[in-house]
């Protein structure tokens, strides 16, 4: 990765030239739809996500009344795929927000004090990494038992050794760098330098990179909640809906694959935005 | 060279040992005492302080890690709580059939995503080129779970050409028991191909890009000859990136496998969380994560016989 000092202006060029990007802002537009439609689900929603009936079970897709059909309990299927994006999208965003913000500041802490406190940290992250992703997630949640709250904590925990080596190699090399030498020599305490110098120049590469860390966290979040982690019945959440609808492929094919549609569409939108914003950055 | 092997396994070493530390912690992260979390909840008194005894759960934790680490060892991971079996029997069991299907998933995730990845370097920038872009962006994205049900829906329920779950019933490797394979290993293909699509791209480009080639090709040497040093310079990262994958998919296999019923790691995994087997958890997390730890040694040990260039940095 490559550190460019960068001047004032330089985001404004990195989001116009984003917004020139008709893929990004496609994804942009079917993200923010989807998140819309989730923050206002109570008003949206035809229907009471809790609420049932035996005579309309499975129901298909385009049934009246029902647009997208009913699930295996005859619950509205819009009514809930609104409010399990409440569920999936916090689960899978939040993570990513705390990561970055311990992640992030460890990073800088360890790339900037350097010795002893940076292989303090990196020896610790090392060994987090030393688990595939995914099994750490579900060793930790397997552990602590089902929930939203205990899901949480294991994805934030699997998402911290990443976002903290990215902004430990950033700060390691703008640490170096001669401007920092001449705003300790007018004065500047560490704390300073730190919040003022450092972290402009560490916080591009690290949200870019937390950005890309988004569809995958959505995937896990999704894919605990589909093993019987994470949310529990009756909530509705993607994961756990797909999971409950696995038996309906036999008779209702589409309106199982529903839930798992919305969390592909949210994932790649993500990596597409991920992928463009890293482009866009490339501006000099 | 010698060194560079010995200081990648001093490397290792601790890891593993903090790995172990961690997965024996779990048992302390279940709620409740420790002593609930590997015992059943009907268990009897004599059972209790037998195991209280054998685990050495009155001395402090330190001498437990120790008695745990050295049971381990020695192959002793316990008791699964909802089989009464070893533990140990219950990995070995199912991770000969988690091997299989991740070593199936990533020579297919291998094939294709070089193959296609190659073709995306070569013609970097044209409209196939993005097209291919954006079939290894939708394998990296893709929920891998749902990708096994809509597979299921399509190849079994409409199809009716291949099972949709379980292993098959003979412990013979004919076509019966392969047909079983199939629909999982294209599944659990998905990610790796996507990954081995972008890398293999890149690292083409790159290298199509770089002065040696320029020099081959004005020396006059024909397009399959630069393809063939093209290959050697990529060869040994892209046979990286697919090592490290394996243990992803092994890792990963708990979602694929639980889609299909397929009889490995993975399923034990979700019969341990669905039955609140901790034992059983904690060995399986044990086993994988050492697999995992070994293979990217073994990865990195095996990388500078095929290429010179990365034990000489």
């Amino acid at each position: 990765m490559t550190t460019t000092i960068q001047t004032q202006g330089y985001w404004s060029r990195v989001l116009l030239k984003l917004a020139r990007d008709p893929l990004s802002m496609i994804c942009l537009a079917i993200l923010v739809l989807i998140l819309l439609g989730a923050i206002f689900a109570p008003w949206l929603a035809p229907g009471d996500p809790s609420v049932g009936s035996v005579l309309k079970r499975l129901k298909p897709v385009g049934t009246e009344g029902h647009l997208l059909g009913t699930d295996e309990l005859g619950r509205d299927m819009l009514t809930r795929l609104l409010y399990g994006g409440r569920t999936t999208l916090l689960m899978g965003t939040v993570p990513v927000g705390l990561a970055l913000l311990i992640g992030g500041s460890l990073g800088m802490l360890a790339g900037f004090s350097g010795g002893r406190i940076n292989a303090l940290i990196m020896r610790i992250t090392d060994v987090l990494f030393a688990f595939p992703s995914v099994l750490l997630a579900v060793a930790i949640a397997g552990a602590l038992g089902a929930g939203l709250a205990n899901t949480l904590l294991a994805l934030t925990i699997v998402l911290v050794p990443p976002i903290l080596r990215v902004a430990e190699s950033a700060t390691t090399q703008v640490r170096s760098l001669d401007f920092i030498e001449a705003a300790r020599a007018s004065g500047a305490d560490d704390f300073t330098i730190l919040r003022v110098h450092v972290l402009s120049n560490v916080i591009g590469p690290v949200l870019v990179y937390a950005t890309s860390l988004l569809s995958v966290s959505i995937i896990m979040a999704a894919g605990l909640s589909f093993i019987g982690l994470g949310a529990k019945p009756p909530i509705p959440e993607w994961g756990l809906m797909l999971n409950t609808l696995r038996n309906a492929i036999y008779s209702q094919p589409l309106l199982a694959a529903l839930p798992g549609m919305l969390i592909f569409a949210v994932s790649l939108c993500f990596n597409l935005l991920a992928d463009g914003l890293r482009s866009a950055m490339e501006v000099k | 060279m010698l060194s560079y092997f010995l200081k990648r396994l001093a490397f290792a070493l601790p890891i593993a040992l903090a790995v172990s530390a961690l997965c024996f912690s779990l048992v302390y992260l279940a709620p409740g005492d420790p002593l609930s979390a590997v015992l059943p909840s009907d268990a009897s008194q004599e059972m209790i302080e037998k195991v209280k005894v054998s685990y050495g759960l009155d001395k402090p934790i330190a001498v437990q890690y120790a008695i745990w680490l050295s049971r381990a060892l020695q192959g002793d991971l316990g008791q699964s709580i909802s089989t009464g079996r070893a533990v140990a029997s219950e990995i070995g069991a199912a991770i000969g059939n988690s091997l299989v299907l991740a070593l199936l998933a990533s020579s297919i995730g291998f094939t294709l995503g070089a193959a296609l990845g190659v073709i995306g370097g070569y013609t970097h920038g044209s409209k196939l080129d993005r097209l291919l872009s954006a079939i290894a962006i939708s394998g990296v994205s893709i929920p891998h779970y749902w990708l096994g049900i809509v597979l299921v829906a399509i190849f079994s329920v409409k199809l009716n050409m291949l099972p949709a779950m379980g292993a098959g019933s003979s412990d013979l490797w004919n076509w019966d028991r392969f047909s079983y394979m199939i629909l999982p290993a294209i599944t659990l293909a998905a990610i790796p191909t996507g990954i081995v699509m972008r890398s293999v791209r890149a690292l083409v480009a790159d290298t199509l890009n770089r002065e040696f080639v320029n020099g081959l090709v004005a020396k006059g040497m024909g397009r399959r000859t630069v393809f063939r040093h093209l290959v050697k310079n990529i060869a040994p990262t892209a046979l990286a990136v697919i090592g490290v994958q394996l243990g992803y998919l092994m890792a990963g296999s708990i979602l694929v496998e639980t889609v299909f019923s397929w009889p490995g790691t993975g399923l034990l995994l979700n019969n341990a969380i669905q039955q609140r087997d901790i034992p059983l958890l904690q060995g399986t997390i044990l086993v994988l994560a050492m697999f995992f730890v070994l293979l990217n040694l073994l990865v990195d040990m095996l990388q500078p016989l095929f290429d010179p260039r990365i034990s000489r940095s």
